[in-house]
């Protein structure tokens, strides 16, 4: 069976790389942009079967990248799980709306517990 | 002495009579239009004195000051919409001389995006006498958000008039906003950098940088531990400054409370397994309430962690769900270190912590229930606590059943 691809759409680096080493080695395909514009490129190039989406990122944040790619729309196989340390209220109540599958205030996992999370919404 | 009246008795003429009843009548229509209020000032002409002015100081003259020192605009309309009266707030707030403001529709100082709820206003005014109130823009370069107050005034005749309090909100609504960048900021900038630490220490006891000694395995949980107790912190007082500064609004929907305390007990099985703690569950079928699930879960997750952290290895957790005809209720049953009486109101109160067994060890930052009686109240519940020294405390969350 193929593994299954996850892209992480993250500003910090530190985050990405950790993100991106527990994913490798619980067998994920991982592919990694660091704002919206270039999780676009990402996407037009090979569509993944989850996006670890952040928000607050400089050239295009995680919100921008949903509009501009509609991917909500286009791509509704592929999971969106808006993985960020924004709380406001309001934002994730209009997300959820808009269909993506969780907001995860990314402060609150640790490893393993993030590698659980993405393997049940994936199964 | 006998003093005698010796006054001739006069004939009057008809012309005389008929001046006579006509002054009478006059001075009998000035007494009624005093008295129904529609005279502000008499003029009387004395031979000695020339011209004198009286001003009648009524109830009328308190109120026309009143709303002239008021710091909204106050305004009469007809049910068109056409402006009677206006105070010189209103001609201030829309940079209007007030001589052009009278007369003038009200429509016309409002932007025409929001024209529509100017018209509802008057709609609703000609058919009901309770107040109404509308969010609108006001025309003109600075775009000013104001409050519309309406209130239709009692009337006798045909015409009925609509008083209107504007209040100007521009700078409330400016600071709302600031206060919800700042929270959102806050939130991420103090948040991001822990994250980093989590994830790294994280790794490090999973095994990614190769298996640890049992010491360094040691320092490390104790190192992930305390940043730990720093985010609990944080998240703690975001939730506080965003109660506290208001404009909290929960979107309520009907929630079955079982399966919202079993998905919260999830996140506890490892503490409490860890812990050696038993939970037992009561729930009775079907209790359903109005909540916002979210919030109410977190309110529910505090209450379980705090009968863990309070209560000794091994100690034991009860949770009922229950109702009656108007409420459902979610109880939670510790056998910890209890709440001395006198300390129970305070425990609710902002940064409060009281001595007990285990408050030494046990980490807080004197918010969490703070938040979470104000959730509660904001749902239009209670939280009710019964406790007792050295034997265990319960706290019932009661919300609205449905």
């Amino acid at each position: 069976m193929l593994n299954k691809k996850v892209l992480i759409v993250e500003d910090e680096s530190i985050l990405r790389d950790a993100y991106a080493m527990v994913l490798n080695r619980h067998g994920y395909e991982v592919m990694t942009a660091s704002d919206g514009e270039q999780a676009i490129e990402q996407i037009e190039r090979d569509m993944p079967d989850l996006i670890l989406l952040d928000m607050l990122m400089p050239i295009l944040g995680g919100e921008g990248f949903l509009d501009k790619s509609d991917i909500l729309n286009k791509h509704k196989k592929t999971k969106i799980i808006i993985y960020s340390n924004l709380s406001d209220r309001e934002t994730v109540q209009r997300l959820i709306e808009r269909g993506v599958h969780a907001h995860i205030l990314k402060s609150s996992m640790a490893p393993h517990q993030l590698a659980d999370y993405i393997k049940q919404a994936l199964a | 002495m006998k003093m005698t009246a010796n006054r001739a008795k006069r004939e009057y003429t008809e012309a005389e009579i008929a001046d006579l009843e006509a002054r009478l009548q006059e001075a009998e229509d000035t007494l009624d239009a005093i008295r129904d209020g529609s005279v502000d000032a008499l003029v009387t002409k004395n031979p000695q004195v020339g011209q004198q002015i009286y001003t009648l100081k009524s109830a009328d003259y308190t109120y026309r000051v009143l709303i002239e020192s008021m710091s909204q605009g106050a305004l009469t309309i007809s049910e068109e919409g056409i402006i009677l009266y206006s105070n010189e707030q209103f001609s201030r707030m829309t940079a209007t001389p007030l001589e052009h403001v009278i007369g003038q529709k009200i429509a016309a100082f409002v932007d025409p995006d929001d024209a529509r709820l100017v018209a509802e206003i008057l709609q609703q005014r000609s058919a009901n006498v309770n107040g109404s109130e509308r969010t609108v823009r006001l025309k003109g370069p600075h775009q000013k958000e104001v409050i519309f107050s309406a209130r239709k005034l009692p009337s006798n005749g045909d015409n009925a008039f609509i008083c209107l309090v504007v209040t100007d909100i521009t700078e409330r609504k400016r600071a709302e906003t600031a206060k919800d960048e700042f929270i959102a900021l806050a939130s991420h900038q103090l948040r991001t950098p822990a994250t980093g630490v989590k994830q790294y220490i994280g790794m490090l006891l999973e095994g990614y940088a190769g298996t640890l000694t049992e010491s360094q395995r040691t320092f490390a949980q104790t190192a992930f531990d305390s940043n730990e107790r720093q985010l609990a912190i944080i998240n703690s007082i975001l939730k506080t400054a965003q109660i506290d500064f208001g404009g909290y609004q929960l979107k309520i929907i009907k929630k079955n409370l079982a399966d919202l305390v079993s998905e919260s007990l999830k996140a506890f099985e490892p503490i409490v397994a860890m812990r050696n703690q038993t939970i037992t569950c009561e729930f009775e079928p079907k209790v359903c309430a109005l909540i916002e699930p979210m919030e109410i879960s977190l309110v529910i997750s505090n209450l379980i962690e705090n009968a863990s952290k309070y209560s000794s290895v091994g100690g034991k957790i009860s949770i009922k769900i229950y109702k009656d005809p108007k409420h459902a209720y979610v109880a939670i049953t510790d056998n910890g270190v209890g709440i001395h009486e006198e300390d129970q109101a305070k425990i609710f109160e902002k940064f409060t912590r009281v001595n007990n067994a285990l408050s030494d060890t046990v980490s807080g930052s004197g918010l969490g229930l703070y938040w979470v009686k104000k959730i509660v109240e904001l749902h239009g519940g209670e939280i009710i606590l019964t406790s007792e020294l050295d034997s265990g405390s319960t706290f019932i969350i009661k919300l609205r059943s449905c």
